[in-house]
């Protein structure tokens, strides 16, 4: 406790405990002058045998300000601001910087953001990594992906045990009228198993039951038929069509002309089983269907413990069985399982991991016209090093003080970067309106999180090669004989600033393709 | 001079009574005859070590010259250090004597 108070008062009262120690310092000084004139000393002499004696006051002064909790941080803050007013000095150079890394680190964020949303993080199902959409194969017809045949789904469901269900689904768009008001919605007729194997509990109301299930005969050619149809709602349709009404269960309405009850409101986020769907009705894909017409899509939830290879080989064991049962509609027909996540980002992947890597170049370029930058103002600081070394500053202090000028660069183009991600996030649906999972895209703890680090990572780099050269001309410039080279030096800018030119047209280069 | 030793003058003059900066220098310098003469290099740093590892605390009151100044008083946990430290170097002392002895002999 009294720690803790004494190292508050270190840390808050920095400025009274130094006045305080000088107080004391000087008193002690005082005291011993004091002491030599009565012993006879002339008043002048005695002070300066004191000084002689005991040292420098100011230095032990400083002794004592590094001894007291936070000098780091009050050094640090001397230097970031002493940082700030040298940046300020050149303001076109400084402008520059912040643009080029707020742009670099603006887009890398946006990259980071999409990639994180799309395709690092789960989708946000219950144990949605055992989720595997099923695809028939035919390597006789050259087929390497095609949709089920509803015939074959139940004896799938039937035969393999290494799922906890599969589910057929087939989605189109059907005209959906409620209160005089029609418009076409994206529907999925959903087998049996859909609903427990999603493991997604509604928002209000319940999902389907088994027997409106069998009672469901929906016939995609007539549109739906069958005895008190029931259909569920998707969140965004409830609360765009309905005002969200909490009285929408059981209330009717029509799909295609006919009266559906609705039972239930899945919550928002719910895009299963394709993106899009904001209504579903049940589907008895039971008895007797078609073979040979792969149109459907289907949905499995693998048990756990079983790997989705051996899931495959079972399945494909049933399907074998099948095309020797059936071998006018199933010979050569087999299965593939895709990770759910996969078949729903698909391509958008690879293509983000591509771009991902492009803009860390282009973020890498950023960094190196950066300290290009930093270099050419490094070029009429010489003097200045020159000076500050010669007032008992050190090479290690010129050294950290050059990467915090970067810091601080970095830092500003960093909050720059932050705010065009954000921005740049919200244009995204605009801008490429088709991509999976775009609205689970956002500027969120894990961005800014990274936006920090491509920061600091952009600080290092970029201040690096001031810091060295800065190093390497501290060794050669110990006295100040550089102010008269200081004309010198500007001419040999020359070739500095055709690197630079070089740097920005690399950048631009890259930036363009 | 060896920090610890230092700390160990400090704590032992102390021991007597509370004493300024200048009165702990000159009284090290006095009882010593000379031979320890402490810096205010020294002296400062090493009062603001000890005074952090609560072995002594500072108040602020008047001087001989009037004047304000900071007056150091050991704690009951600076005098268990000075006890533990004394019998160290006690320790320390006599053992470097014995051995001295014994090379001369």
């Amino acid at each position: 406790m009294n720690a803790l108070w004494s190292y508050c008062r270190e840390l808050f009262q920095r400025r009274r405990l130094d006045r305080e120690s000088v107080d004391e310092l000087e008193h002690h000084v005082e005291l011993a002058v004091a002491e030599k004139v009565r012993a006879g000393v002339d008043e002048h002499e005695a002070r300066r045998q004191a000084r002689l004696e005991m040292g420098s006051i100011d230095l032990v002064r400083e002794q004592l300000a590094e001894g007291r909790a936070g000098f780091l941080l009050e050094q640090l803050a001397r230097e970031v601001g002493y940082a700030g007013r040298v940046l300020r000095k050149a303001p076109g150079p400084t402008g520059l910087s912040v643009a080029t890394i707020g742009v670099g680190i603006a887009v890398s964020t946006v990259l980071f953001a999409l990639i994180d949303g799309v395709v690092l993080r789960p989708l946000p199902y219950p144990s949605a990594d055992r989720l595997v959409s099923i695809f028939d194969t035919n390597s006789e017809l050259g087929v390497d992906r095609a949709g089920a045949a509803s015939g074959n789904i139940d004896d799938w469901r039937r035969h393999a045990s290494s799922f906890e269900g599969i589910a057929g689904y087939y989605a189109m768009g059907r005209t959906l009228s409620a209160d005089n008001d029609a418009d076409v919605v994206l529907i999925a007729q959903v087998s049996t198993d859909f609903f427990p194997l999603v493991r997604v509990t509604p928002l209000l109301g319940r999902t389907f039951t088994d027997a409106e299930t069998l009672a469901a005969q929906f016939n995609t050619a007539n549109g739906p038929t069958g005895s008190n149809p029931v259909v569920v709602i998707g969140h965004d349709l409830w609360h765009q069509r309905f005002g969200s009404d909490p009285d929408i269960v059981d209330r009717s309405v029509m799909l295609e002309r006919q009266p559906f009850r609705v039972v239930g409101v899945m919550p928002a986020g719910f895009a299963l089983p394709e993106a899009g769907v904001q209504a579903w009705i049940p589907w008895d894909l039971s008895g007797e269907r078609p073979r040979d017409q792969h149109y459907l899509g289907a949905l499995a939830r693998v048990k756990p413990g079983v790997p989705v290879g051996q899931a495959q080989i079972e399945l494909n064991r049933v399907a074998g069985a099948l095309a020797r049962q059936y071998p006018d509609t199933n010979r050569g027909w087999g299965v593939q399982l895709t990770p759910l996540a996969t078949a729903v980002v698909g391509d958008s992947a690879r293509v983000l991991w591509i771009l991902f890597a492009a803009v860390g170049l282009v973020l890498l370029v950023a960094c190196a016209n950066v300290a290009l930058l930093s270099l050419m103002r490094g070029l009429d600081r010489s003097v200045e090093h020159a000076v500050r070394l010669a007032l008992g500053s050190t090479p290690a202090r010129l050294l950290r003080q050059s990467w915090i000028e970067s810091l601080v660069l970095a830092l500003l183009g960093g909050g720059l970067g932050v705010g065009l991600a954000a921005g740049g996030l919200r244009l995204l649906p605009w801008l490429v309106p088709d991509f999976p999972r775009l609205d689970e895209v956002a500027m969120d703890v894990r961005a800014l999180w990274f936006a920090l680090a491509v920061t600091t990572l952009a600080a290092l780099v970029s201040g690096f090669v001031p810091a060295w050269r800065g190093a390497r001309s501290v060794r050669g410039l110990p006295s100040l004989h550089g102010l008269r080279a200081t004309t010198s030096s500007a001419r040999r800018a020359g070739h500095r600033s055709g690197g630079v030119g070089a740097g920005v047209a690399v950048w631009l280069g890259s930036a363009g393709t | 001079m060896a920090t610890e030793k230092l700390d160990l003058l400090i704590l032992k003059t102390l021991a007597l009574d509370p004493l300024h900066g200048y009165g702990i220098s000159r009284r090290i310098e006095q009882v010593s005859r000379g031979v320890f003469r402490v810096t205010l290099g020294a002296l400062y740093p090493a009062l603001q070590r000890l005074e952090r590892a609560g072995a002594i605390k500072a108040t602020w009151s008047r001087s001989e010259n009037n004047r304000r100044a900071r007056y150091y008083t050991l704690t009951r946990a600076g005098r268990q250090r000075l006890t533990a430290e004394q019998q160290a170097w006690d320790r320390v002392a006599e053992a470097m004597t014995r051995v001295l002895q014994a090379d001369a002999e």
